[in-house]
């Protein structure tokens, strides 16, 4: 019988067409393949909820179907990263805190993937309230890679992207603040897009660093992921940082293709020391096969890169300590009252309901915006920044694509660097220009460690340059990676 | 300077202030090693020369034109009622906030 768990989108809509498989089929191997793994050794954790209306969802989509109804996404299951509201389900941001909540109302990108027939299935499981590259630091414990059960799967949206990498999903949705969708992508052999900021609605996305927030997508194949996208961009009202910018073709075919005549800068700054020999040596297989196809491959400096830790460091905690100042044990979630006053009552509901990155992340961003250091740090990064986004237009403007790893060694292990937040950090080396320029980044599977960890590649363009992303992805497929 | 002098005690206490948190003598200890561990790696910054670079970037899309102020639909009253547990009236009920004897 055909395992259909690991089939892309694009050809488990062609099944359904056909006749041979089912949506409600679909959610009960996906939800099998879940109930298995959580009776292994060391299950995967990358379900906080599998809804356990899911089959019911399905069925109903069936039924449309055989009444004739077409939708670009009918009956195809995808899982939510738990910080992406779904009306009537809970969310926690898999932190304490949000014990409790229940979303009032749907995310806008969540309601145009229903309105296209799609059905989430489940809440995956994250780094609390996003801060994270690895998937430890949550109140569900941590999720395990499946190509490696003892290493992580990146984070801080590592659930989403096991969901997908081990078929229990036909795709996923997670957050990108820092690389958050492109970490997980690339240590479970996925494409991984962040959007250009703007492209999809923050709307129902519980905010971080609501200057650097992208939804982005976990998809099998470039062509799944430029589906989605084309089902879920666009303008939306209740976001005024949404960008009124046309919607991609859900087609690759439609998509700008092939390699020759592009112009591809690999900046040094992302490799060298540091980086794994087997990431270095996929790396430069994907260059090869770029110059081979034609494109004009040229190596450059780019100094400012490597500031950008620092950069991202300084900005994300600085908005995410106004941001997380809204959960005070009044308004959402849990609440801690000892009696002992309002302001215990605030102190005691946050120490006991936030992990300790979140904690360290909001005492890291008060300290940068507070009397005394606000210019030293946070007005000096806003400046650098800016420097950031003048000298990447310009890249942009000589360049097509900016090409790297997307991460310079493969999966790391479980508690390697839990606590060692500075290395941690590092983690996301090659990926936080991309949120704080705004522009879109696609992490793109590239071969394998001799161990078998996946290992990614990364291209980054100009703002809403997705349909070159995505087709130079399906072009480099075509290429053999 | 060591990052364990990075934070005074009298600044690591205004900050837990600021951040509404209480805690306990051991975490607070590493959160006083590990934040100055952090904002060491920031000093890379003050190298850069933003001498004609305006600190007022805050992300790359402008806000663009605001949605008509009209009123919309709001919320249905069952799904915000799913956000407390103290539901009274038509009001949310939340704890005393006056102070005092």
């Amino acid at each position: 019988m055909m395992d259909a768990t690991k089939l892309p989108v694009v050809e488990i809509l062609s099944l359904i067409d056909d006749g041979k498989l089912s949506s409600e089929e679909l959610v009960k191997a996906y939800r099998a393949a879940l109930e298995g793994d959580r009776a292994s050794a060391k299950p995967l954790n990358a379900y906080v909820e599998f809804f356990d209306d899911a089959g019911d969802l399905a069925r109903a989509a069936d039924a449309r179907r055989k009444a004739g109804e077409r939708l670009p996404l009918l009956g195809v299951p995808f899982a939510v990263k738990d910080n992406i509201s779904i009306a009537g389900r809970a969310l926690t941001c898999a932190s304490d805190i949000l014990e409790g909540y229940t979303s009032p109302y749907s995310a806008t990108v969540i309601e145009r993937l229903v309105a296209a027939g799609a059905i989430p299935v489940g809440r995956t499981n994250m780094d609390e309230f996003a801060m994270g590259s690895s998937c430890e630091y949550s109140r569900y414990g941590a999720t395990r890679n499946p190509f490696d059960r003892d290493r992580t799967p990146g984070g801080s949206s590592g659930g989403s992207a096991v969901a997908v990498a081990a078929g229990m999903a036909a795709f996923s949705l997670g957050s990108e603040t820092g690389g958050s969708v492109r970490l997980p992508a690339s240590f479970c052999g996925l494409y991984g897009l962040k959007p250009s900021y703007g492209r999809l609605s923050r709307y129902g996305l519980v905010a971080f660093g609501s200057s650097l927030d992208q939804i982005g997508i976990c998809a099998r194949t470039a062509g799944d992921a430029a589906l989605i996208l084309s089902v879920a961009a666009g303008r939306d009202d209740h976001d005024e940082t949404s960008a009124d910018a046309p919607v991609p073709g859900a087609r690759l075919e439609a998509l700008p293709r092939g390699l020759a005549g592009l112009r591809v800068a690999v900046p040094g700054e992302f490799s060298g020391i540091g980086t794994d020999p087997e990431v270095a040596s996929a790396f430069e297989r994907v260059i090869s096969l770029f110059e081979k196809a034609g494109a004009a491959v040229e190596r450059i400096s780019f100094p400012l890169l490597k500031s950008c830790i620092a950069l991202y460091y300084i900005i994300a905690p600085a908005e995410a300590s106004s941001n997380l100042a809204r959960f005070d044990g009044i308004r959402y979630g849990a609440r801690v009252d000892g009696g002992k006053g309002l302001f215990s009552l605030y102190s005691v509901t946050r120490d006991r309901g936030f992990g300790p990155e979140v904690k360290r992340r909001i005492v890291v961003g008060n300290f940068v915006l507070s009397s005394g250091y606000v210019d030293a740090y946070y007005k000096k990064a806003l400046a650098v920044r800016t420097l950031l986004v003048r000298e990447l237009t310009g890249l942009f403007g000589r360049f097509d694509l900016l090409l790297s790893p997307t991460s310079p060694t493969p999966a790391f292990r479980i508690g390697e660097k839990v606590d060692d937040p500075v290395a941690m950090y590092l983690s996301d080396l090659c990926t936080t220009f991309a949120n704080l320029a705004g522009v879109p980044a696609l992490s793109i599977p590239a071969g394998a460690t001799k161990s078998g960890l996946p290992i990614g590649v990364q291209i980054a363009g100009k703002l809403f340059s997705e349909p070159l992303l995505l087709g130079t992805a399906a072009a480099l497929r075509g290429e053999g990676l | 300077m060591p990052d364990t002098e990075r934070l005074s005690d009298e600044a690591l206490d205004a900050l837990l202030f600021l951040s509404r948190l209480e805690l306990s003598p051991d975490e607070r200890s590493r959160l006083k090693r590990q934040a100055g561990e952090i904002i060491s790696h920031f000093d890379s910054l003050s190298r850069i020369d933003t001498s004609d670079a305006q600190a007022d970037h805050s992300g790359a899309v402008d806000a663009g034109s605001l949605r008509a102020d009209e009123i919309g639909p709001s919320l249905p009253v069952p799904a915000m009622k799913r956000l407390s547990g103290n539901f009274l009236d038509g009001y949310f009920a939340v704890p005393k906030i006056i102070e005092g004897e």
